[in-house]
């Protein structure tokens, strides 16, 4: 009797919110839940002119299979490094950067520097890797500036020591000014009154900063960092593809490029589910994990 | 009401015996064809990636040859295709998966997939059909039989209406060494024709001044591809037949050692360029201009890009192919660069197709020797022209356009790539150029038994696939490594066994041993 | 309000640091501009920064609006994005006012099911016969509608509602307001700059997308603007890879053609950019809440 009570209560309260949530529901049910039976596949041994009712069942063997290939352990280190230094360095550098930009006071000045810092975002891929590789060769321009600061030339894609910081830095270099761009968003959002009281009370600007800024625009830090570590696996190939060659295989062969060169050998598509479960679930882990971390330190997480 | 019934029933009958009629595939039979143009109405769905048109049209509406071969033939095409960049692999899955076949579909790879697609009955098979819809290519195949073996599948059915090169010993052909003349010059040497030349001369381009770079390629794997000739393995392709039929690969090959050795010697002398491990097309290109090259190895397309540049800096062409080397002189080249008999490129008829000796008589124009003409030549008077000897040639209109030879051709051929039909010989050699002519020329010498031991299309089963998909991605990643770090210098040579034992324990045996399956089952065929 | 000798030279090394995000964010696409309007020969034979172009010529440029498909690859991008985007906001909206809802006994369903769509999808084959048999193949519509509502999106949105004061929402019921009257006059005026990004977002991700469209679109004339310039970029460099040895005169464009494309397929966006950007610069006032 008293659950129905608050049932009831609950709908009569929340009416309207389960009314808003109509459009999005039907839109999930139809887009994403109903083709969702597709990832049985990865169960199977597809094939396009059976379907999936025709194509035959092997269990978990492709799963097996990924999990025993001899190089899986180096391609599933090689990613998880990659995208770890990745957000190490790409996530503090767009808040900084955010940080430092809001502190200029020419709004021209400012809108300048916001214009040009998100310009390398929409530089293709294929652009800035063939300018990384061209400069990059023996006589080209990042060995210039070795050589002018005393070192040796040398072919600089080749060594597997560098590609990460090659491909790290040139993610850096590509994203930080759009990845700013919400944290500006986030500053301009924070009410001008508490900046005011703080310098009322005697703060200095760092002090502002610390105690005004970075607790306002905390929510968004901690959502975004939890939403990254949320696709930890998912590092694509293209770049990779780009930058790496058979002599930097053993740090930049990742999950996708490994599983890519699988494919050109025959279209396998259970294999390539198989896999993308497999990171899908590690995504999902390392999101709750993050998240649950995240409020006992802070108090603030996703959910 | 029942005089009804009975005229109803009798309309019926009537209906069902016309269309019978029509499809009775009489009237393309044997000797009741009635030659091209077809008389008809029907109309063919092709559906392909390739065959593409100009970007100047806008569909094959506006396309010459598209135009020409549907009134050559008679019949009206509608073209089907992925949208323009998307990845025919894709394209063409999602096609099957739909279950919306169209006739005909052209595609390449056709051999690692028909066995599959003929058992679950999207693949026409065509055995009953050739004699009698298909005359000409039926004669072609039967005067050609290494030909005929490469495009039957495993079974022994006919299954496609394939893409042949008329000459695929030289139009197969089409990457290897160059050597800088003027350099040979400089330091008194003939063009190197064995290893031990090859050594000779590129370690005495190491003393010249203005040599920048000694040796140098398209990509990391080209050394290998230009020298493992010399050392009896073929290093351009991953598998091969060796010298006793077998299947074999460059990974462990007998000679592989020696010549990993030899390219270690190259890279610590300075020989071979420092980048050559990040190297791509463009990348070489760029160097080969801003650096005077002593040697490359590269394709006969390659020049075009850089010819002028170079005929600029250096005031002359001073690069010229050479044979691919040879351990001893004399000895026949076996391992080139090339192509098997088949490109596995080719046109199926689907099991949907209701008009089956229409789309026969369609496909088989290609291989009549007007068709030959059409695909490779286009139209006379608007294409080509014809000599006193009545040989086509190409319009200098076309040779000389502005936008460059190839561009231009593509408005009446579709062979700058492939076609349903014999790729002319002549018509290549017209259309590429005296430099590309010398260079294949040269990398065809004493190459004539090579043709014997090209991986050829082999068709694969699901199990064979399942299992090797399990095993060869780690077999192969491992090799491609360990090919640059023993070259490189990252991995010692001295431990070459523990290398070989490594491919051992991932499987290469395993690998070749289903690779050589694979073959016997090809060489049955017939 | 003076600054001290610290702050001073913060500013000072602070303006130097933005000077220098300027030059290696700039320069770059700098060298693109220059390279765009350069000669493929000349181009190739410098090795190094660019000044300016080498060997001046509009013929990348030429060659790219030359292109049949360049005009309607414009008008179905710009129909997408009219179309798209108030759709996109209002799905976004909604999904996230309802994952930001307090003391709702259907959240504990209602989040993970909309999580789970985030990580987990049918794959390729699936999702396109879905599509078809919707009706959309060949349409822009399997462009818009697929894919309408990102989820990252709407936790955006939800992270920036929850940042709106419960007291705000409380004294609205109590004066008589249901959820929609709430939703749409009190709160999304108050994250407008959180809109305004994810308006950017959205705008971006279509602007750019070519992957659907070459999937689900069948006559070219229906491609959107991104897919129509890469199927220009592949088609110049299969060119390029074919047998010929014309004498010397293989097109020439091929290698600034890239730089050219990405300029054509930018501008626009760098164009409307400084019209959004106002909208998260202002800064909102959240003084409606007092004491």
């Amino acid at each position: 009797m008293r659950k129905n009570n608050t049932w009831k209560r609950d709908f009569q309260r929340n009416k309207y919110k389960y009314l808003i949530f109509l459009p999005v529901f039907t839109y999930l049910i139809v887009f994403c839940y109903k083709p969702m039976y597709g990832a049985v596949i990865a169960f199977q041994n597809y094939r396009p002119a059976k379907g999936i009712i025709g194509s035959p069942w092997v269990g978990l063997k492709n799963f097996r299979d990924f999990f025993n290939d001899f190089y899986f352990p180096r391609i599933l280190k090689n990613t998880l490094l990659l995208s770890t230094y990745s957000i190490l360095w790409g996530f503090p550098i767009p808040i900084i950067f955010a940080l430092l930009l809001n502190e200029i006071t020419s709004t021209r000045f400012k809108r300048i520097i916001q214009t040009t810092s998100y310009l390398p975002h929409f530089i293709s891929l294929v652009v800035v890797c063939s300018l990384i590789k061209q400069f990059a060769m023996t006589d080209g321009l990042i060995n210039d500036i070795v050589e002018l600061l005393g070192g040796e030339r040398t072919p600089i894609l080749q060594y597997p020591g560098n590609f990460r910081t090659v491909y790290v830095a040139s993610g850096v270099w590509q994203q930080f000014g759009w990845n700013s761009i919400i944290y500006l968003a986030a500053l301009s959002g924070i009410d001008v009154a508490l900046y005011e009281a703080a310098q009322i009370d005697g703060a200095s600007r760092f002090q502002r900063v610390l105690h005004v800024t970075l607790p306002g625009i905390a929510p968004t830090i901690v959502m975004l960092l939890i939403l990254r570590v949320g696709s930890m696996l998912s590092l694509g190939s293209e770049k990779v593809l780009l930058l790496y060659n058979t002599a930097t295989y053993s740090t930049a062969d990742i999950i996708a490029t490994y599983t890519y060169r699988k494919g050109l050998v025959e279209a396998n598509f259970s294999y390539g589910t198989a896999v993308g479960l497999f990171n899908s679930v590690v995504n999902v882990i390392f999101l709750v994990l993050m998240n649950a971390l995240s409020k006992k330190i802070s108090n603030i997480g996703l959910f | 009401m029942k005089r009804f019934v009975s005229l109803a029933i009798v309309l019926a009958m009537l209906l069902m015996v016309i269309s019978v009629a029509v499809a009775d595939d009489a009237s393309y039979k044997g000797d009741a064809f009635a030659g091209y143009p077809i008389q008809t109405n029907e109309t063919l769905r092709l559906w392909t990636n390739g065959l593409g048109y100009h970007s100047d049209y806008i569909s094959e509406d506006e396309s010459p040859y598209h135009q020409w071969l549907e009134e050559a033939t008679g019949v009206d095409i509608i073209w089907e295709r992925p949208a323009a960049g998307a990845n025919a692999t894709q394209a063409y899955n999602l096609m099957i998966a739909t279950g919306d076949l169209p006739d005909i579909i052209y595609k390449g790879s056709l051999p690692s997939e028909c066995e599959t697609m003929i058992d679950d009955g999207i693949f026409l098979v065509l055995d009953d059909y050739m004699e009698d819809y298909a005359p000409s290519l039926y004669a072609f195949l039967q005067s050609d039989p290494d030909t005929t073996r490469a495009v039957l599948s495993d079974s022994g059915h006919y299954y496609c209406f394939p893409f042949i090169r008329e000459n695929v010993d030289w139009l197969g052909r089409n990457n290897g060494p160059t050597i800088s003349m003027k350099m040979l010059e400089e330091v008194g040497m003939e063009k190197p024709v064995t290893i031990d030349d090859w050594d000779k001369a590129l370690h005495a381009f190491v003393e010249l001044d203005d040599c920048d770079i000694v040796l140098t390629g398209t990509n990391a794997t080209r050394p290998r591809s230009a020298f493992g000739n010399a050392f009896g393995f073929q290093g351009n392709a991953r598998y091969y037949v060796d010298e006793e039929g077998k299947a074999a690969t460059w990974m462990n090959a007998a000679g592989y050692k020696d010549f990993l050795t030899l390219m270690h010697q190259w890279y610590v002398d300075g020989i071979i360029d420092p980048d050559f491990a990040t190297l791509d097309l463009m990348g070489f290109v760029a160097k080969f201009v801003a650096n005077r090259c002593g040697a490359a190895v590269y394709g006969s397309a390659t020049p075009a890009r850089f010819y002028l540049q170079i005929l600029e800096r250096d005031g002359e062409w001073e690069y010229e192919a050479t044979q691919y080397a040879v351990a001893n002189e004399g000895d026949p080249v076996l391992f080139p660069q090339g192509e098997a008999l088949w490109t596995e490129t080719g046109a199926v008829i689907t099991t949907a197709c209701e008009n089956i000796g229409l789309a026969m008589r369609f496909l088989d124009y290609g291989y009549t020797k007007e068709g030959i003409e059409l695909w490779n030549y286009g139209k006379e008077g608007e294409s080509f022209y014809r000599d006193d000897a009545g040989n086509p040639h190409v319009m200098d209109s076309i040779i000389n356009a502005e936008e460059g030879t190839t561009l231009a051709l593509s408005r009446y051929t579709s062979m700058t790539g492939n076609g349903i039909s014999i790729m002319s010989i002549a018509w290549n050699q017209e259309k590429q150029g005296k430099l590309a002519n010398d260079m294949v020329d040269m990398w065809s010498k004493n190459a004539a038994d090579a043709r014997l031991h090209f991986w050829p299309p082999v068709c694969a089963s699901i199990e064979e696939n399942s299992e090797l998909s399990t095993i060869e991605s780690a077999v192969t990643t491992y090799a491609d490594e360990m090919y640059l770090n023993f070259i490189i210098g990252t991995e010692s040579l001295d431990n070459y066994d523990q290398y070989l034992a490594n491919l051992e324990n991932l499987g290469i045996s395993r690998v070749l041993e289903i690779k050589q399956v694979q073959l016997d089952r090809y060489n049955a065929r017939n | 309000m003076k600054k001290t000798t610290g702050e001073k030279t913060f500013d000072v090394f602070n303006a130097l640091f933005m000077a220098f995000v300027i030059f290696i964010t700039l320069y770059p696409a700098y060298y693109l501009l220059c390279a765009s309007f350069s000669d493929s020969t000349e181009l190739l034979r410098r090795n190094g920064l660019l000044w300016w172009p080498q060997g001046f010529t509009t013929g990348a440029y030429k060659l790219t609006f030359n292109y049949p498909l360049v005009k309607t690859g414009y008008m179905n991008t710009l129909f997408i994005l009219i179309v798209s985007l108030p759709l996109n906001l209002f799905l976004t909206i909604c999904c996230a006012y309802v994952l930001a809802a307090r003391n709702m006994k259907l959240k504990k369903f209602i989040i993970p099911f909309v999580m789970f769509t985030m990580f987990f999808s049918g794959g390729l084959i699936p999702s396109f016969l879905n599509v078809r048999s919707l009706g959309m193949y060949n349409s822009l519509w399997a462009l818009i509608i697929p894919g309408s509502l990102s989820v990252y999106n709407a936790i955006i949105v939800k992270t920036a509602i929850e940042g709106i004061p419960e007291s705000l929402s409380e004294s609205a019921y109590i004066d008589g307001a249901n959820d929609i009257y709430l939703l749409a006059r009190i709160i999304i005026p108050l994250i407008t700059p959180t809109l305004a990004v994810i308006v950017l977002y959205y705008g971006v991700g279509h602007w750019n997308s070519w992957f659907s469209a070459v999937i689900y679109l069948k006559d070219n004339t229906k491609l959107p603007i991104q897919a129509v310039l890469r199927a220009i970029l592949i088609e110049n460099q299969n060119i390029m890879s074919a047998n010929d040895m014309s004498d010397g005169e293989v097109n020439r464009y091929a290698e600034t053609i890239k730089y050219a494309l990405i300029v054509v397929g930018t501008l626009p966006i760098l164009v409307v950019y400084p019209f959004l950007q106002k909208y998260f610069v202002k800064g909102v006032m959240i003084g409606a809440v007092k004491g």
